[in-house]
């Protein structure tokens, strides 16, 4: 059998349309040249070159074939039809049958949605009606809002306020716990809130017993008003405070605890204590004044006395003095004139020492003179001497060789050495070592004179008030509390200066500058 | 001749005293009982020494001072005080006037006495 030779190159399908198929097409074509063209399908043209020698009793019996092939694919194609529109038909009966189907669904779809409508229009008018409660309650949570906002802005206002305060404050429940403190309360214990909060509040103060009463008064009457305590610091310094505390409840009215108020009083005690002694001070003032008015009445009139006793005195002097003269000293009288003598003496230093003072008031009568006072001193001491062996003092002296003679006031010089030697005899009267030294010396500019004692010494609050006029911690009668004023005012109108030192149960120093060079005198 | 030496005094304690305490001396001592009696004794005989009392009725001793004064400018006074504040501004002004005298203080013994004396009549150093 002849073959069809199949075109070997498949992507030339196209090729096959183009030539002839059938035995005429083929017999009738004439061969093409060769061309250039067809040389290069040489190959395909050589396909063709074949296809010539196809028998034709075979091609019959393949046309016949392909006839009957034809044939069958007909009737294949006829009863593929009709299977088709049996199967058409299948589909519209069941197309129709699904259509009743979907028109029944759809009415009940229908009904549904009618049913879906209305129900929808109910969910509508909920849903408005949703709205407007959503509306409502919104409105309402701003309004919660706001009121939160204004309870909180509240709770710090509180706060703030119970912060500010300079009370230490401090909530205390049943059990004598402390619940909450101010800044004021961290800062007057030194102690942090956290620190504070679940201890025992009568912890913090001096007397934790007579806190501790103070509560339960609060527990027992309700509150307790101006309990004086003292809070002690973490570094155990102490506050006086007052203390203020009620008890506060809850709504149901059932005691909650102990709310107490401590108020700092340092501030208070320290102007009470200054008060007192101010007034203390001025009782003592009123003292003084009374005394120094006694004292100017008993000045006046001791002078007068003095004065009137000068005559007789200086009187008995001479007399005494002829008789000793006159009397051997075998006689048993002499001895007891000698008495007589040294006694009118001492009566007479007693009438001058009256008149020195009473002369005091005369300052701005004397004159700067030039003076060397190593002599005043001297005068001084002799004046004294009668006390300083009666009293056994060991009282020494020393004047430095070159002390130059300074332009004072002689009397009142005198003054100021007797005051201060006549104090130095008075510390060392209750002393055990009785050693009082006197030094005059130049120093600088000035002449300075110094007397040192072992005696008591004066207590530093003292020290300050020593020249203060009517100052004095003599015995009512002993002293005036004058000397050491007179002595001050005397060495400052010199241009001088007077200072003390002191140490209590060692002895006092006090030193005198008087200028050497003459005071230019003050024009009244 | 013997240095005199005149007291006026108005206290009668103080002249004895004077007395006493020079009796031993080679001085006479007369005395006066006030101011204007010592310028009448002044006056008819000179002293060679005087001692004056301040405080006086009568003529005071600073008046008497100025009296004594206008008689003799040379005769050394010795005024005998317990420094009287009411007479510290006469005297002062008779000092400033240019009248001399001295001061010894009030109460003065018996030796003091007879050592001014003799400090102002001898020129002796002992005082």
């Amino acid at each position: 059998m002849k073959k069809v030779k199949v075109l070997r190159h498949s992507n030339k399908a196209s090729d096959i349309n183009k030539r002839s198929t059938t035995t005429t097409d083929v017999s009738k074509k004439i061969v093409p040249f060769r061309t250039v063209r067809n040389i290069r399908r040489g190959h395909l043209i050589g396909a063709m070159r074949d296809i010539n020698h196809i028998e034709l009793a075979s091609w019959e019996q393949d046309v016949a074939n392909t006839q009957r092939s034809v044939e069958q694919q007909t009737l294949t194609g006829n009863n593929r039809f009709y299977n088709a529109l049996d199967r058409a038909q299948t589909l519209l009966s069941q197309v129709q049958k699904r259509e009743q189907e979907l028109q029944a669904m759809n009415e009940e779809m229908e009904a549904t949605n009618e049913e879906l409508q209305a129900t929808n229009e109910e969910m509508e008018a909920t849903n408005e009606e949703m709205e407007a409660t959503n509306e409502e309650m919104e409105a309402t949570n701003e309004e919660i809002q706001a009121t939160g906002e204004e309870l909180r802005a509240a709770g710090v206002y509180a706060r703030s306020l119970i912060e500010a305060n300079l009370d230490a404050l401090v909530t205390i429940d049943t059990d004598g716990k402390i619940a909450d403190v101010n800044s004021a309360t961290e800062s007057i214990t030194g102690r942090t809130r956290e620190a504070l909060i679940g201890t025992d509040f009568s912890d913090y103060f001096t007397d934790p017993e007579k806190a501790e009463a103070g509560y339960q008064q609060a527990f027992r009457e309700g509150f307790v008003q101006d309990h004086p305590l003292e809070l002690r610091h973490k570094d155990e310094h102490a506050t006086p405070v007052l203390y203020n505390a009620s008890v506060f409840r809850d709504e149901a009215g059932k005691i909650q605890g102990v709310f107490a108020a401590a108020r700092d009083v340092t501030q208070q005690k320290k102007t009470e204590e200054k008060l007192q002694n101010l007034l203390n001070q001025l009782k003592g003032s009123q003292a003084q004044l009374m005394q120094a008015g006694k004292m100017g009445a008993m000045g006046t009139m001791t002078a007068g006395i003095a004065h009137e006793l000068n005559n007789p005195m200086m009187g008995i002097l001479n007399f005494v003095q002829y008789c000793l003269k006159h009397t051997s000293e075998d006689d048993r009288r002499y001895t007891v004139l000698q008495d007589a003598e040294s006694e009118t003496k001492r009566c007479s230093e007693i009438v001058q020492n009256l008149l020195t003072f009473s002369r005091m008031e005369q300052e701005g009568e004397e004159e700067y003179r030039k003076v060397d006072c190593t002599i005043i001193l001297d005068r001084v001491l002799q004046l004294l001497s009668y006390r300083i062996v009666k009293e056994n003092v060991l009282l020494t002296k020393h004047t430095a060789k070159g002390t130059p003679i300074i332009w004072i006031k002689e009397n009142n010089i005198q003054q100021v050495f007797f005051n201060l030697i006549n104090n130095a005899m008075d510390s060392v009267n209750t002393s055990e070592k009785k050693e009082i030294h006197v030094d005059i010396r130049p120093e600088g500019k000035f002449v300075q004179m110094t007397t040192a004692d072992t005696g008591c010494g004066i207590p530093p609050e003292n020290l300050e008030k020593i020249f203060d006029p009517f100052f004095t911690t003599k015995p009512v009668g002993k002293g005036t509390g004058l000397g050491l004023s007179i002595c001050h005012s005397i060495v400052e109108s010199h241009g001088g200066g007077i200072t003390c030192e002191s140490e209590p149960g060692n002895g006092t120093k006090i030193t005198v500058l008087l200028p050497i060079e003459k005071r230019q005198e003050k024009t009244k | 001749m013997n240095k005199r030496i005149l007291v006026i005094d108005d206290d009668e304690s103080i002249r004895k005293s004077f007395i006493l305490a020079l009796e031993d001396t080679d001085y006479q001592v007369d005395i006066a009982e006030s101011g204007e009696k010592g310028i009448e004794m002044e006056h008819k005989d000179k002293y060679d020494l005087i001692f004056l009392d301040l405080k006086m009725p009568g003529l005071n001793g600073v008046e008497t001072l100025r009296e004594l004064r206008k008689m003799d400018m040379d005769v050394p006074v010795y005024i005998v005080t317990a420094f009287h504040k009411e007479f510290f501004e006469g005297l002062k002004s008779a000092g400033e006037d240019g009248l001399d005298f001295e001061v010894v203080k009030k109460p003065i013994g018996g030796d003091d006495i007879v050592l001014v004396a003799q400090s102002a009549l001898e020129g002796a150093t002992g005082y």
